[in-house]
């Protein structure tokens, strides 16, 4: 059993960026039903062509927290169809 | 030019006024009276300043300021100026969006500006043709328009944009900077998807940084210039894409990391403590604690943001060394206060913990920054601005 979420956007926006943004897309969409016990599924909708690195910050720092880079690298999957290898570049942007 | 219409009408909003504080850079900027080459007309009706077949850098900002607080304070009545620029080169874009701040400042609290602008131009300082102050030259003077475009504009090759701290979406300015600036620079043929993806990011990122750090508006302004060719190229066509993102007011880059630098429980702390140590060591005239702490902000997971210690850090600095790698990057330059902090491609180099050396070694943690990196200015900048200019090669499709 896995939560998934589908995040939604503006779709006159084709890239996303901002550590407050990431925060508030995270509180507003993913913070009310997380279950951190289960597998974790975050999908971006396919006309985000870019994703900024303080967008990942934000939007990760309380799964990090509650998780960490164990975690994530584990039980988080992140989903795109316009972007390539996007969990890749998650890690990286989260990289300690 | 249709898109450039819609984006007007999304994000241009005049309903908040600008914040940047213009009074504290003028403040900071009291020195003695430059008597060379500055005068009041005969008629004592106006004040004049005028230069010609000279440079124009922050050092010469920073002497217009002193006259021009010279002039405020000598004079009660609000009388005229006039700034006469013959045959003069701006040594680069932020010199230039400067005399536009304090034309713009001094517009707003009561005084008439009018310019005289016979600029010399290269790569880097194009775009002063397309700058909003061209609408106070005497011969086509408009202040209306020039207040207008000051705070927002997308006209030739030229995006201003002034994103507003206390704009209900401020959460959201950075990705409309950043979605701006891809349609803005996909008008050109010859800028690679890949370049203009970095640049947006790097815009982006630092407008981000400006809005959650500090209470001013950030001034994002971008522009283009074409078709230059190199001696050693001559059958290659060039792109100077030139940038400055700023922010006025009391706050500097690397003020608020100094009170985390004793986190026992953040191992980045740790190695930023541990670093301090062995430049404290190293610190003189040139190179002081204000200088590591500006160069800490740089640093992969060190931010001065309190609840992001676990994933802090702008990631800036990864990504105009990545450009760099495909540019001619060429006078980007970050200034703070009286601390300038220069971006040379051979001290942007990452470490295993994606720190920057910002020296020959590689090693934040072992060694000082190479003399080349830090620098003082005549000119006290408070707040933070950046200039970065990148030369491409027009991409063959």
């Amino acid at each position: 059993m896995e939560n998934r979420f589908n995040l939604r956007f503006k779709n006159t926006y084709s890239s996303i960026t901002g550590n407050k943004y990431g925060q508030s897309v995270y509180r507003d969409q993913v913070a009310p039903q997380i279950d951190f016990k289960k597998d974790i599924v975050i999908i971006f909708p396919d006309f985000i062509e870019d994703i900024g690195v303080s967008f990942i910050q934000g939007f990760f720092e309380e799964i990090k927290m509650k998780i960490g880079m164990y975690g994530i690298e584990k039980n988080v999957e992140v989903q795109s169809g316009s972007i390539k290898d996007l969990k890749q570049l998650v890690l990286k942007y989260l990289q300690v | 030019m249709i898109i450039c219409d819609k984006i007007c009408k999304i994000i241009y909003r005049k309903d908040q006024p600008v914040v940047l504080d213009l009074n504290l850079l003028l403040s900071q900027n009291r020195k003695k009276y430059p008597y060379a080459g500055y005068t009041i007309d005969k008629t004592k009706t106006m004040f004049i300043y005028s230069i010609k077949n000279s440079f124009f850098g922050l050092t010469d900002f920073s002497d217009l300021l002193s006259y021009v607080n010279f002039c405020i304070d000598m004079q009660p009545f609000r009388l005229p100026f006039k700034f006469i620029l013959d045959k003069v080169t701006f040594y680069d874009k932020l010199s230039y969006i400067c005399l536009e701040l304090l034309c713009y400042h001094l517009i707003t609290i009561g005084y008439k500006v009018y310019l005289d602008l016979q600029p010399n131009y290269g790569i880097g300082t194009k775009g002063i043709h397309s700058a909003p102050m061209n609408l106070l030259n005497i011969n086509n003077h408009d202040e209306e328009k020039f207040l207008k475009s000051f705070e927002f504009e997308i006209y030739r090759n030229h995006y201003r944009f002034i994103a507003k701290a206390e704009s209900e979406n401020k959460s959201e300015l950075p990705t409309r900077v950043m979605n701006d600036t891809k349609l803005f620079l996909k008008f050109y043929d010859g800028i690679e998807e890949k370049h203009v993806r970095k640049i947006a990011g790097i815009v982006a990122e630092l407008t981000d940084n400006s809005l959650e750090h500090t209470d001013s508006d950030c001034l994002i302004d971008i522009d283009v210039s074409e078709h230059f060719i190199k001696e050693n190229d001559p059958n290659g066509e060039y792109f100077g894409i030139n940038i400055a993102i700023l922010d006025i007011g009391k706050k500097l880059l690397g003020n608020g990391i100094r009170r985390f630098i004793n986190s026992e429980n953040n191992p980045w702390y740790t190695k930023l403590k541990e670093a301090y140590k062995l430049h404290s060591s190293k610190f003189n005239l040139l190179y002081d604690e204000n200088d590591f702490f500006i160069l800490s902000a740089f640093q992969n997971n060190i931010s001065s943001r309190k609840r992001n210690y676990v994933t802090g850090g702008t990631g800036l600095t990864s990504l105009i060394s990545m450009l760099e790698e495909d540019s001619d990057a060429y006078k980007c330059y970050a200034i703070t206060g009286n601390h300038i902090v220069n971006f040379t491609h051979d001290t942007l180099k990452l470490d295993d913990d994606l720190w920057v050396g910002f020296n020959k070694e590689n090693d934040f943690l072992h060694h000082p920054p190479d003399k080349a990196v830090i620098r003082r200015s005549s000119l006290v900048f408070s707040g933070t601005a950046y200039n970065l200019i990148f030369v491409l090669k027009k991409g063959e499709f």
